[in-house]
């Protein structure tokens, strides 16, 4: 396969080489959009199902950040997609709300729509909370290093 | 970004397989493993791939699982698929091994393993496909 330019393709970031934006957030949700490219679509021609999932994960982790406070941290710990209809073109549009907030586990459900506001898929997932790590649990100072 | 890029940037891939390159290793019977090596830009913020790559992997796997059992004419797409996050994947790379647990006249459920470089578990999937025939229209 020839490609044309001599630099190997190495985005900085998982956000840049999906080519998501923000578009807005508020309090528990968040909107993200990306342009389709020819890179997302899988041999049928259509986005390809992960890339779909990935946007709904990204859009959720932003809708919870918008509720974390310093320091805290979440990782996916349970997504479930359902894929409602094919994307090909134009742009595809995420938005996260987290529905629950618990101490240690938070729900949220993502929508992804085409630019056309059509349904492509909904997806309900599970975040785990994690607490900055202190140096002290309450009996005394521990100091390290 | 540009779309008329001079050839000191680094030009956007042309296709999904290049983008997120996979390499199949085996499919049969209703079964089939991919591998994906990892790149440092899959990485998320605290240095693990991203969930929604490791669900892109395991629904690799799940797909050529499905086709191994499908006849020629027909084709499929996810109609559904759960993952559970079981621990952060880092390494050189991370496999997806599917397993076909039922095959209907119409949906395909199967169930698929995300593993690292060492063999842990790194995901679970379960998920549902539809059999499409080249017409558009699921079969009879």
């Amino acid at each position: 396969m020839t490609h044309p330019n001599p630099q190997p393709y190495e985005p900085a970031s998982f956000a840049e080489m999906l080519g998501t934006e923000n578009l807005d957030s508020g309090e528990g949700w968040a909107r993200i959009r990306m342009p389709i490219r020819q890179r997302h679509l899988q041999s049928a021609g259509n986005v390809q199902g992960g890339v779909i999932v990935s946007l709904a994960d990204d859009a959720l982790a932003k809708a919870l950040h918008t509720l974390l406070s310093p320091g805290q941290s979440t990782v996916t710990v349970e997504l479930k997609v359902n894929f409602i209809a094919t994307a090909r073109e134009g742009e595809l549009i995420a938005e996260g709300r987290i529905a629950h907030k618990g101490s240690t586990l938070s729900v949220g459900d993502a929508t992804v729509t085409d630019g056309n506001g059509k349904i492509i898929a909904k997806g309900l997932g599970t975040w785990m909370l994690l607490q900055p790590k202190t140096p002290s649990d309450g009996q005394g100072k521990k100091t390290q290093s | 970004m540009t779309e008329q890029s001079d050839n000191t940037e680094p030009q956007e891939p042309a296709s999904f397989d290049e983008w997120l390159p996979t390499e199949p290793l085996e499919a049969r019977d209703g079964w089939a493993r991919v591998r994906m090596p990892i790149r440092k830009y899959y990485l998320q913020d605290a240095g693990a791939v991203q969930g929604g790559l490791i669900m892109t992997l395991a629904d690799e796997a799940f797909w050529r699982a499905v086709m191994s059992l499908l006849p020629l004419g027909q084709r499929s797409a996810t109609a559904e698929l759960k993952v559970n996050f079981i621990r952060p994947a880092r390494g050189e790379y991370i496999v997806a091994e599917s397993r076909i647990v039922h095959k209907g006249g119409r949906l395909v459920v199967g169930d698929t393993e995300v593993r690292d470089d060492r063999g842990n578990l790194v995901a679970k999937a379960l998920g549902t496909y539809i059999i499409i025939d080249l017409q558009g229209e699921p079969p009879e």
